[in-house]
């Protein structure tokens, strides 16, 4: 198998087939101090810095999936190579679904996911896979498995480790499985399309569970009993609305963004949501959640990235780039981490005292 | 104590801000759990970040323990000063600073009570016309008293966080001092902050990894209508079933709360009383949201599930007044065991949903075999348990034997696949118990984290960790 990352090649290409066979992966990951790439499905392979030094990967993608749906407290387990397809399929099955959804779902995995915390419009509502994380499975390099979490809904003891392990893009240790809270199927879903954007405020007052807006046009997901979704679209007025399967198909198009992703550049801007409307994008395809203070703008280049980062962090904000071309990337941080970042490395030194994982691509 | 210490101290905070009086001590001897003390050496009043830094350098300088404390109302011994040294009090930062609508957060010091968030927020949200206005949602059961400072280092939770998560999913940033003084901020107002989730890991920690004197959190939209459910049923068992089906549904309730026969006594018969039903073994109380029509719909659904499970009384409240008279006696229900038993211990572990009934069986009997009594009050939706374990502290024998039902009680929470707390922290009580859930691998990870921010154990040492 050859994989590239932002044009590196690895020595080596690790696929193990179970947990035992990672485990023992990591063990020679410490033992020849080998610097290491986790790779799920693929599907953002494109993002971060380009490696320093690459000497192997570990593709966990082909691993058994398995998932455990539990109705009764409203949670699933899913081994991080589970594809989200799988997984949805699975829960639906059950009556329940993960309330998530995240730029490049379709071709995701679950762990995939949650090492990169990335999350769509309903995160106004349901958080992101962060917030929803219950309990965690971590091998570290090495070959300790470690896990984190009681698994319940509520649950405090000792540090915060999921917190940490969620949206660490693999830098801190490979997850192998995850809990996660479910959602029941709702009664009703609908999503409705405006030929127009809404002012903040106004956008806010319809309540809606996610909102996108793309090519000037609004799109609001509503979901919940009949009387509400009924009462909601009727303070909208006017405008096209779309329920059930139909509703789920042009939400999920929408949000898996993959037409965005297909261009050679993708910068995600974040700001407090007031002020993202100013936000100086660079022309191109855009794709905002204005609920959330989040754009993604695909472009062709970097010019004027810059500028957005100046305003983004005056602010308070961040502008990362999520793809570009390996060359437009080679000399500067594409995360857009400004502060901190010596207690990251710190904390990531705490997991991973070599640095053997992820070769300078995110801390 | 080294006056050296006392009169370095006075130099940063003012002499009026230090308090060394034995006397005057004693207050911050415990926490609100009451049931250990130990005396610090001293205790300053900074009223900025930088007074803050200025006593931390100091601590290091001197080597001596340090310990955040808000209102002092956790119940894990998380306040107390198990090793002597400074307490340090944020109650003088206690200003809130920004009501920010238009990005729905607002910033606040520390020692800004949890209740006057949404006080607050209510007050901006006049100028917001038609609208149902915001509210912050972590509410726990000492919202009126204890602060969000402290709420942030325990990662408390409350009624509502069924629905909207409990404190860490609602703060955005936070400044906070490291033990070596330095000043740092962590996230903001954008929903997002890029790098490892330093401000989440800080949100729970106790205040083992540093002070936080700044916290930015988030608030959510309020519904236009609220419907409020009461149900009863002739067992706790009964009562947990329905829980389970109610979830399973698909509605998603604001709240979802049980209280059993002892703890409705117990309000009953205190100034709170709501007219709850003394004969019911088990009483749920639900709240759902949404718009008028919605809500009512949800309310309806509810209210038929109770009934196709076993509940024998199922009411709406017929109104607002109420519905808050319902919750205003759950709320304090713990205040009102000294009606029914003059000391208590509560626990706070969290069991899978679907074991409430085991849980709670199990529970009366580890507590009937030390020859005590429990009233149980909790949050069903999510299954944390706060029993009451009832003791007379006048019979030192009694104050021990609730000591050890109340770790039988979190030894069983694990054993069914819960923790040995949901919202309260591990503190001081509960350290020894974490080898429970996690190996000693994991352990020294954690110690390691803790050693990345307070390198020589200074901030809140003995606490969290065995």
């Amino acid at each position: 198998m050859s994989i590239a990352v932002d044009g590196v090649e690895p020595r080596y290409v690790f696929v193990p087939r179970t947990v035992e066979e990672l485990l023992d992966v990591l063990a020679v990951v410490e033992r020849d101090g080998l610097n290491t790439l986790i790779v799920g499905r693929g599907s953002k392979l494109f993002m971060g810095n380009v490696p320093r030094r690459l000497d192997a990967l570990i593709v966990v993608g082909g691993m058994q999936p398995a998932v455990e749906v539990d109705e009764d407290e409203l949670v699933f387990s899913s081994s991080a190579s589970t594809s989200y397809d799988e997984l949805r399929r699975e829960l639906n099955r059950h009556g329940l679904r993960w309330p998530v959804d995240p730029p490049l779902a379709r071709f995701s995995s679950v762990g995939g996911i949650v090492a990169s915390n990335m999350y769509g419009p309903m995160a106004y509502w349901y958080m992101t896979p962060r917030d929803q994380l219950l309990r965690v499975r971590l091998a570290l390099v090495g070959g300790s498995m470690t896990t984190w979490g009681a698994g319940v809904i509520k649950d405090v003891a000792g540090y915060n480790v999921r917190r940490l392990v969620a949206g660490s893009m693999g830098v801190l240790g490979v997850i192998t499985e995850v809990k996660m809270r479910a959602a029941a199927l709702p009664e009703e879903v609908a999503v409705a399309v405006l030929d127009r954007t809404l002012d903040l405020r106004a956008l806010r007052k319809l309540k809606p569970v996610g909102a996108v807006e793309v090519d000037g046009r609004s799109y609001m997901r509503f979901e919940g009993n009949r009387a509400e979704v009924e009462y909601r679209l009727g303070s909208m007025g006017a405008g096209d609305v779309l329920y059930g399967r139909e509703a789920e198909e042009l939400w999920g198009d929408l949000t898996s963004m993959a037409g965005l992703f297909s261009e050679p550049v993708v910068l995600k801007v974040v700001a407090p949501p007031a002020n993202l409307s100013a936000a100086p994008l660079p022309q191109g395809k855009t794709f905002r959640v204005p609920m959330l203070g989040v754009a993604y703008v695909a472009t062709g280049s970097i010019v004027g990235l810059n500028d957005l980062r100046a305003w983004a962090s005056s602010v308070g904000g961040h502008v990362a780039v999520l793809k570009a071309p390996p060359e437009a990337k080679a000399h500067m941080d594409v995360w857009d981490i400004r502060g901190n970042r010596d207690l990251m490395a710190r904390v990531k030194e705490a997991f991973d005292p070599r640095g053997l994982l992820g070769a300078g691509r995110y801390i | 104590m080294d006056r050296r210490l006392a009169r370095a101290l006075a130099s940063i905070v003012g002499e009026e801000n230090v308090l060394v009086d034995p006397a005057e001590l004693l207050v911050y001897e415990a926490d609100g759990s009451l049931v250990t003390a130990t005396r610090p050496d001293v205790v300053v009043f900074p009223g900025t970040a930088e007074e803050v830094a200025g006593v931390m350098r100091l601590a290091r300088e001197f080597g001596v323990p340090i310990v955040p404390r808000g209102s002092g109302t956790s119940l894990s011994g998380g306040a107390q000063p198990v090793r002597g040294g400074i307490v340090l009090s944020l109650a003088r930062m206690n200003r809130i600073l920004e009501v920010d609508l238009d990005n729905e957060v607002v910033v606040v010091e520390p020692a800004v009570i949890n209740a006057w968030v949404n006080e607050a927020v209510q007050r901006a949200g006049y100028a917001i016309a038609i609208d149902p206005g915001y509210q912050y949602a972590p509410d726990p059961g000492s919202q009126r008293v204890s602060t969000v400072g402290g709420n942030v280092g325990h990662n408390s939770g409350g009624i509502k966080c069924f629905k909207y998560g409990v404190t860490v999913n609602h703060v955005r940033g936070l400044e906070v001092v490291l033990p070596n003084g330095e000043v740092r901020r962590l996230g903001g107002k954008a929903f997002e902050a890029p790098g490892l989730d330093l401000t989440g890991l800080f949100v729970g920690s106790e205040g083992t990894l540093g002070v936080v004197t700044k916290v930015t959190i988030r608030v959510v939209p309020l519904f236009e209508a609220v419907k409020t459910i009461l149900a009863t049923f002739d067992s706790a068992d009964a009562a947990g079933s329905a829980v389970s089906a109610l979830v399973r549904s698909g509605v998603r309730p604001l709240a979802v709360e049980l209280m059993d026969k002892e703890a409705v006594e117990a309000v009953e018969s205190g100034p709170y009383a709501a007219g709850l039903p003394r004969d019911a073994e088990a009483l749920l109380l639900i709240d759902v949201e949404g718009s008028e029509p919605g809500a009512s719909q949800d309310a309806e659904k509810v209210a038929s599930i109770l009934r196709a499970h076993g509940a024998n009384m199922v009411r709406l409240a017929s109104d607002g007044d109420e519905a808050q008279k319902w919750w205003a006696a759950r709320k304090q229900a713990f205040g009102a065991m000294g009606f029914v038993g003059p000391n208590y211990v509560v626990e706070d572990g969290t069991v899978p949903r679907k074991a409430l009934p085991l849980a709670l069986n199990r529970i009366r009997e580890i507590v009937a075999a030390h020859g005590l009594r429990v009233a149980n009050v909790f949050h069903a939706g999510d299954g944390n348990l706060h029993p009451l374990i009832l003791y007379d502290e006048r019979d030192p024998a009694q104050r021990d034997a609730a000591l050890r039902a109340g770790e039988e009680v979190l030894r069983m929470c694990v054993e069914l696949g819960g923790t040995i707390t949901g919202e309260h922290g591990v503190g001081w009580h509960k350290r020894r118990l974490l080898p429970l859930m996690y190996s000693e691998v994991e352990l020294d990870l954690m110690r390691r984290i803790k050693a990345v921010f307070d390198p020589d154990n200074v901030v809140n040492p003995g606490k969290v960790l065995p």
